[in-house]
């Protein structure tokens, strides 16, 4: 004859029993992992010496407001931008070819050598000692580098540009449009990029590629020129 | 107009409506190859079938075209098109490349991001599934030419789900299925405002409108917009931010991305650790009978949420509150977690040693000094295949009595006995997708939409897009009932008598078919003689419906080619709840309504399990597969496999152990997974007997009204927390695997149900639910080739099974299970309702609610769920409260000649006259049993529940509404088709991307 009730006892659990059970489970723990442990250990200790450890519970113990403090300082000061210029360069130093830039770097070592060897004469130095160099061949060979170098500047990479502004999207928006995968990029580029592609192709190139090289040539001219004109008792 | 309406009704077929595979086919120009087409396909998907998907955020392969995100643009013949909506027609030339195309999809893109902020690392929806996450990074987007703006409104929540309008592209989807495939119609875009964005109803909060808590718009959302709040701050590693330092951050990473590459690849990387720590695994819901399947997501046991998937089977992306949203129980304090054996008028906790202890000597004396079937067993409808098994092993195999049951004897057997002697196999004739594509529908004694939600979609959904006609027979207004195309209300008890009438009705016009009948049915002449009472005249004046509403269904039936027949408890639960259930298959029958696609019986299983449980041998004279323990071969195979003797003679049912308890014949009681002091009618009698018993074993998984009465209470383990399979209403298999390990000391049933088995000398020795299920299946040629391989993931198997692996969805397809291979047609008498005193003046109709799974031991733990409906309610009719002076919140006494409740009433326009409605989530003094009584289903012993009738007397005049202003049945909801994106194309700010690009061009 079982009345219905709603009573129930909680199992009364001796603490000292589960106290041992407990401590039994985190010994067959600890031997299970000895190794690990001692390793760990040895990390805590010297982490604990440094005051690392203090350092990080209290920055978890007040996580919240040390995020906060950190996040609205960042984006109130120039870090992201800071943060931004450091992937770009990252990625920038990602498009250079070592192999290719290194004769490069060789070369203007040598033209930096040159420069501190280099020490002013009292009597100024003539156009005509400057034709005169022309003929010597490390300059013509350094100016035929120097003409490739003015030559690649030449070559439109704006598709390749990164720190491009949102405006310039905005007010440019066939720029954007015309990004697309790689593997379809052939099949799909589009007018503007046909334009763009079009003043890198060879002829143009060979036209900017003569220009450059004039333009190279023509400076110690235009240098002398000025220099001329600057000395004119005229003005 | 007419054009636009077809593209339209294009648009709203999901891919198995639109029935993709047909064997015609044409040419067409792929990116200038000429290959085949199917017909009847759209240019999406045929592109995804051809591996050149081009980008696509609004479809959803269950809701169909949308056509709001535009990103799915191509060229057909030369013009810009949505490839979601655009029939693929012969010769067409479709281009889904080129510069053109590529930038229209890009305009689309590059408008969607203005919409939708790309915060990824710190969002909690960035788990591999965000789609404009993919999308970006699919279509190689590393910046953004519109900017991201607000739209200016406040982020909008619940309980459940929130919506944030900053981050909602606007694709939809949530409206569509709200609109379309919940139709709820809740959901709406406002296009007239400046900045579009989702509102309910009329603009008002998600509480106060008309949203159900489905979780549909939170399933399909393809981004974080529509998120259920359970993933709030708990999926990534970062999003637990505090709400400060959230904005910040969110800059922060903005100036310092140099590109969306940067973004996506260090967003992956954190989508990738949660991996790691985020498990998703498939589940089966427990709240009902439809067999939703769905992965859950949890952190350890925390529930973040439920995610069903597009290849669940029976409900596929849909869910209902419940399911979606009601899983808190399952780590509840209130939890059993160990056993508990009484000493006296109270509990104590106990070990799991000493309760089998205490059971095995118990048992065992009992057996030795009054015998086997002094024993009973009742198995759960809540449990498992493999558990029902068991305990059926138990019962039969062990302890020697076929004293078995579940109880599904409170619910399905009147249904299970009219198909049986019609049909031969007591199961839904066909699949849900078969309900969805019937012509007709009707409805009898079903509150479909609270009680089976997500298969009452299917209905709505065809009634809304397809034009399905449904008509409904109930007393009350239900959703369904106000939504049929004819709602008709037979006085209470009496659906055998129209059913009969309109089959008379159809075979006196020459409507019945007679080729059917004369192929596939016997017994014919005889049943139609049984008929000639049956005439238009009796049936009104008997049921009260009119004469043209009777021939109004006839007509419907006849010039319907499919007709499903979908009914409940509201024919079940009477005297004569088979003898309907006979009826109605009768009908089907005359009609030729089986054996084809659409068409057939539907009884609508209550429980997930209601059918497996009795698939599997819980009922006190069948075998698994309902194999009859008389049948001595059967019983032979199985005393074979078992190794053990097993009693020849029929066994008790539920009602009759009652009564034998009563009697003393009956002195222990083994019931688990049922709060049967509470389901049970005539609750008074059946708590009466529980203080008889000797010896009372439950096991449950909170301490309920049942327990209260036990000598040794079981902890057992919900669904969440262990391996097995249902059986839903389709009769189909399904899988579900343990989400988390048992709470505490609680254990799975099928654990526990051995040791006990093995107390008592059984050996038995399976280590997993498959074991369990091979040894079934063996022995069962009804689902001979059922196994765990065949219901990996998401596969399911519908019952016959043959042993090849061979399914059968569409149960009778060349012959029925009966002598000939033929149907039989089933004379039945109609058995009157129980007469009640004149001064129990008012009928009291029961059953379940939306949002509470019947007497809420699981879903009042939720604490979302309880606050919108906080308590039992009884519904009163306006003309009554008038008549008798009630408003929301008056208190009153209900009286029947078998007890009395006390409830507060809800006066509403659902109820007519001196119907009441009380439904059953209360254990309680509002618990409905308290009023019925111990008469039952002539037949099968189950309650008629439905036949109570009650005396009111008010209590308190005034009160608080017992239904809050947050319950969504004080919202006001605002049906449409679709997303209505018309009106965003007649916006001015609004250019199709195609005719931009044009213009672009046509400038150059």
């Amino acid at each position: 004859m079982a009345k219905a009730t709603k009573v129930i006892h909680k199992m009364k659990i001796d603490p000292e029993v589960k106290h041992e059970q407990e401590l039994r489970e985190l010994e067959n723990l600890l031997l299970e992992h000895k190794d690990t442990l001692h390793d760990m250990f040895d990390i805590a200790d010297k982490l604990k010496d440094r005051e690392i450890l203090n350092m990080i519970s209290s920055a978890l113990g007040q996580s919240d407001r040390v995020i906060h403090r950190i996040v609205t300082a960042i984006d109130e000061s120039e870090t992201p931008q800071s943060m931004k210029n450091m992937l770009l360069l990252f990625q920038l130093l990602g498009t250079i070819d070592m192999e290719q830039i290194e004769p490069i770097v060789l070369k203007i070592n040598s033209g930096i050598a040159r420069a501190a060897e280099y020490e002013h004469e009292k009597k100024p130095a003539g156009y005509t000692g400057l034709l005169g160099a022309l003929k010597d061949p490390h300059v013509i060979e350094g100016l035929n580098v120097l003409v490739k170098i003015v030559k690649g500047m030449g070559e439109g990479k704006e598709d390749e540009e990164r720190v491009e502004p949102q405006k310039d999207r905005l007010e440019n928006p066939e720029k954007e449009m015309n990004e697309e995968p790689k593997d379809n990029q052939e099949k799909r580029s589009s007018a503007s990029r046909k334009k763009r592609a079009a003043s890198s192709s060879r002829p143009a190139a060979k036209w900017y590629a003569l220009a450059a090289g004039a333009g190279a040539l023509a400076i110690p001219l235009l240098m002398k020129g000025q220099k001329v004109k600057n000395n004119s008792p005229v003005e | 107009m007419f054009e636009f309406y077809n593209i339209r009704e294009t648009a709203y077929k999901t891919e198995l409506e639109r029935g993709i595979g047909m064997p015609d086919s044409f040419e067409i120009t792929l990116n200038g190859r000429k290959q085949q087409a199917a017909k009847d396909n759209t240019v999406l998907n045929y592109l995804k079938e051809n591996n050149v998907e081009p980008p696509n955020l609004c479809y959803h392969p269950s809701l169909g075209a949308l056509e709001t995100c535009d990103t799915c643009i191509v060229k057909v013949n030369g013009e810009y098109v949505r490839s979601c909506s655009t029939e693929l027609n012969p010769g067409d030339v479709v281009e889904t490349f080129g510069e053109e195309v590529h930038e229209a999809q890009l305009i689309a893109m590059d408008r969607i991001l203005g919409n939708h902020e790309l915060y990824c690392t710190v969002c909690d929806f960035n788990n591999g599934n965000c789609e404009i996450h993919n999308t970006v990074k699919e279509m190689r987007i590393s910046h953004q030419e519109t900017p991201h703006e607000t739209k200016g409104a406040e982020v909008m929540r619940n309980a459940f789900y929130r919506y944030d309008p900053d981050q909602c592209i606007l694709c939809g989807r949530c409206v569509e299925a709200c609109q379309d495939l919940q139709v709820n119609e809740t959901l709406l875009i406002d296009w007239e405002l400046e900045k579009p964005r989702v509102i309910w109803d009329n603009d008002t909060t998600i509480d106060e409108s008309s949203c159900v808590n489905c979780g549909h718009c939170s399933t399909v959302c393809p981004c974080n917009a529509m998120m259920e709040v359970g993933m709030e701050g708990e999926a990534g590693f970062l999003t637990g931010l505090a709400q400060e330092s959230f904005r910040p951050m969110v800059d922060i990473t903005k100036n310092v991305e140099t590109g969306y590459e940067s973004l996506m690849t260090i967003s992956d990387v954190e989508a990738q650790m949660r991996e790691d720590r985020i498990e998703k695994t498939k589940t089966v819901c427990t709240y009902c009978g439809v067999g939703c399947s769905f992965d859950v997501w949890t952190k350890g046991r925390e529930i973040l949420k439920v995610e069903p998937q597009v290849e669940a089977p029976a409900n596929g992306v849909s869910t209902c509150i419940k399911g979606k949203f009601g899983w808190d129980f399952v780590n509840s304090e209130e939890r059993l977690t160990k056993p508990l054996i009484r000493e006296g008028d109270a509990f104590r906790e106990a070990e799991w040693e000493e309760a089998l202890d205490l059971i095995e000597g118990k048992f065992k004396e009992t057996i030795k000094e009054k015998g086997a079937d002094a024993l009973a067993f009742i198995s759960s409808s809540k449990c498992t295949n493999e558990e029902s098994y068991l305990m059926q092993k138990l019962g039969r195999g062990v302890i020697g009595t076929n004293n078995i049951d579940n109880c599904s004897r409170y619910c399905q057997s009147p249904a299970t006995m009219g198909l049986w002697r019609t049909v031969g196999y007591g199961g839904d004739s066909g699949s849900i997708t078969d309900i969805a594509q019937a012509e007709l529908v009707i409805s009898i004694g079903s509150n479909t939409a609270e009680s089976h939600p997500v298969l009452a979609t299917r209905v709505k959904r065809a009634q809304k897009l397809h034009g399905q006609k449904v008509i409904v027979a109930d007393l009350r207004e239900h959703e369904l009932a106000n939504r049929a195309d004819l709602f008709v209300r037979p006085a209470p008890g009496s659906d055998l008598i129209w059913l009969s009438a309109v089959t008379k009705y159809i075979i006196d016009q020459g409507w019945h078919d007679e080729s059917f009948l004369r192929d596939h049915v016997n017994d014919v002449e005889e049943y139609i003689e049984s008929l000639d009472k049956y005439t238009l005249d009796y049936a009104s004046e008997v049921t009260g419906m009119p004469k043209e509403q009777l021939i109004e269904i006839a007509t419907s039936i006849h010039e319907a080619k499919t007709t499903s027949i979908l009914w409940a408890m509201g024919v079940t639960q009477h005297g004569g709840g088979s003898d309907t259930s006979t009826a109605i298959s009768n009908l089907l029958l005359v009609t030729g309504n089986y054996m084809k696609p659409g068409a057939g019986a539907y009884p609508l299983r209550g429980h997930n399990n209601v059918q497996g449980a009795s698939d599997f041998g819980s009922m006190p004279d069948r075998f698994p597969g309902y194999q009859f323990v008389s049948d001595d071969e059967v019983r032979a195979r199985f005393e074979e496999g078992w190794g053990t003797k097993i009693p020849t003679s029929k066994g008790l049912n539920n009602h009759e152990m009652v009564e034998a308890i009563h009697e003393g014949s009956l002195e222990v009681l083994y019931l688990k997974g049922e709060d049967m002091g509470i389901v049970d009618s005539n609750l008074n009698h059946v708590h009466s007997a529980y203080e008889k018993l000797k010896f009372f074993v439950v096991q449950d998984i909170f301490f309920s009204r049942t327990c209260e009465y036990a000598d040794v209470v079981l902890p057992a383990s919900p669904s969440l927390e262990k391996d097995g399979t249902f059986v839903n209403t389709e009769r189909r298999f399904q899988r579900l695997y343990k989400v988390m390990d048992p709470l505490g000391d609680s254990k799975p049933d099928w654990q526990i149900i051995t040791e006990i088995a093995n107390r008592m000398g059984a050996g038995w020795n399976y280590t997993h639910p498959s074991e369990i299920m091979d040894e079934a299946a063996s022995l069962t040629p009804l689902f001979a080739g059922v196994s765990y391989d065949r219901l990996e993931g998401y596969d399911s198997l519908q019952w016959p099974v043959a042993a090849d692996g061979t399914d059968t969805p569409l149960l009778f397809e060349k012959e029925f299970p009966l002598p000939e291979g033929k149907a039989r047609l089933w004379p039945v008498e109609w058995t009157k309702p129980l007469e009640f005193k004149e001064e129990y003046d008012l009928h009291v109709n029961n059953g379940r609610l939306l949002e509470h799974f019947h007497e809420g031991n699981m879903t009042y733990k939720s604490e979302g769920i309880t606050k919108r409906t906080p308590e039992v309610f009884l519904e009163v009719s306006p003309d009554l409260a008038r008549e008798r002076g009630l408003e929301d919140g008056t208190k009153v006494r209900l009286t029947s000649p078998y007890g009395s409740v006390k409830v507060r009433c809800v006066v509403t326009d659902r109820v007519f006259g001196n119907q009441l409605y009380l439904p059953m989530n209360s254990n309680g003094e509002g618990a409905i049993n308290y009023l019925t009584s111990s008469h039952s289903d002539k037949d099968t012993d189950t309650p008629a529940y439905k036949e109570v009738s009650v005396k009111m007397e008010v209590l308190e005049p005034k009160g608080d509404n017992p239904l809050p202003r947050i319950n969504h049945r004080n919202g006001n909801p605002q049906p449409q088709i679709g997303v209505r994106v018309e009106e965003k194309w007649a916006r001015d700010d609004y250019i199709f991307p195609g005719d931009l690009v044009k213009e672009r061009r046509a400038n150059k």
